[in-house]
């Protein structure tokens, strides 16, 4: 498994047949960016083709992220959470949320626009549940509703951003991808980018050259 | 048996998440169980109630009433006396109750722990389990064919009527 420098280093590879030089026009983080994307795309087209097998332990990160606040009145405990990947019109890249153990995950209360919280069963839980929303600055947030007294929870997801994570370091850490996707991945961005970094001139004489027009 | 034990048999045999499904697994599981009105199923109950608004709550595990007694000894009857709506008994307005007024409720229920909550009986674990299935394949229709949705619904009816 590699490190995203080293996934950066077999793109920028690719692009200039096979060498490995620093003199490229192509910033580190435009590429990181779009192997970011490019792993979002290939996870989403794997569930929307009903190929969710393949996605596996190598795409998810475990975090115990930081407590925000906590609201007596309401039950309720806020945790910072990184952008959580969008699969499908009904999945997301969450795994597990709760007990730090990893063996008790907590109820989410809905996912997508549903609103199960209304149901009187809900109101009726004494079970611990939760709900990942965005606040009004624009962050991510986890809700953790029914015991205002939890400090510390487990959660294990496919984030958007893997490097968003706190505590990732880009040049040890390895890439959430597994050896497949990498590869689909690399193909890909190069792919992509080399129709961007190739110029052709433009031909509009019909002389059987390459002629360029005179300006 | 619990109904967690209900949530996780059915969320393994679906291979989804647990915690993304629970709450809407609990509202499937409450749904399978409050009509199931098997003989079988119910057991009988009695307690003390206490009229508050001219009206009485019902118990969360009721399902059939049997009857309804003052202090006096006296049987008040349904549609007559009283009627049920929406969890409650209310009480015909010509009789002016007031509040405070106990009776001795007998009905028919399903059986609750220690909680209140409904108990279930372990040999439902299977009816139950299939309901679940049937409801969320049905749900994810683009996801599984339509014979697994069917064989769900069958192996629910079929456990349904064996414990009938």
């Amino acid at each position: 498994m590699s490190t995203l420098k080293e996934i950066v280093d077999k793109v920028k590879s690719n692009l200039e047949s096979g060498f490995t030089t620093d003199e490229t026009r192509l910033d580190d983080l435009f590429i990181e960016s779009k192997i970011h994307s490019a792993r979002g795309m290939i996870l989403s087209n794997l569930v929307r083709s009903g190929m969710r097998d393949r996605i596996n332990e190598s795409f998810v990160q475990a975090i115990n992220p930081d407590l925000l606040e906590y609201d007596e009145e309401c039950e309720m405990v806020s945790f910072e959470c990184p952008s959580v990947i969008h699969l499908d019109d009904r999945h997301d890249g969450f795994a597990y949320v709760g007990h730090v153990s990893g063996m008790k995950p907590f109820m989410r209360i809905r996912s997508n626009y549903t609103a199960l919280s209304m149901h009187s069963l809900y109101q009726k839980e004494t079970q611990i549940a939760w709900d990942f929303v965005v606040n009004v600055t624009g962050s991510y947030d986890i809700n953790v509703y029914k015991n205002h007294r939890l400090r510390k929870i487990l959660i294990r997801a496919i984030f958007n951003n893997p490097t968003a994570v706190p505590n990732y370091r880009k040049d040890v850490d390895q890439y959430p991808l597994d050896a497949v996707t990498e590869n689909e991945v690399v193909e890909m961005i190069s792919v992509d980018l080399l129709k961007k970094i190739t110029v052709v001139a433009p031909d509009y004489i019909s002389d059987s050259q390459n002629t360029l027009p005179r300006r | 048996m619990k109904i967690e034990d209900v949530i996780a048999a059915a969320s393994e045999e679906l291979q989804v998440s647990y915690g993304e499904n629970a709450l809407w697994f609990k509202v499937l599981i409450h749904q399978a169980v409050r009509t199931f009105k098997s003989a079988n199923a119910l057991m009988m109950f009695s307690e003390k109630v206490e009229t508050l608004d001219s009206r009485i709550k019902l118990p969360s595990n009721f399902i059939k009433m049997s009857c309804l007694v003052d202090l006096n000894g006296i049987t008040w009857c349904e549609d007559m006396d009283y009627c049920i709506q929406d969890n409650y008994i209310l009480f015909d307005s010509s009789y002016n109750v007031e509040d405070g007024i106990e009776f001795t409720l007998t009905y028919k229920g399903l059986p609750v722990d220690e909680e209140g909550d409904i108990a279930l009986r372990d040999i439902w674990e299977r009816m139950l389990v299939s309901y679940v299935c049937w409801k969320y394949t049905r749900r994810h229709f683009d996801r599984y064919p339509a014979y697994i949705v069917n064989d769900f619904k069958k192996e629910f009816q079929l456990q349904k009527q064996a414990l009938t």
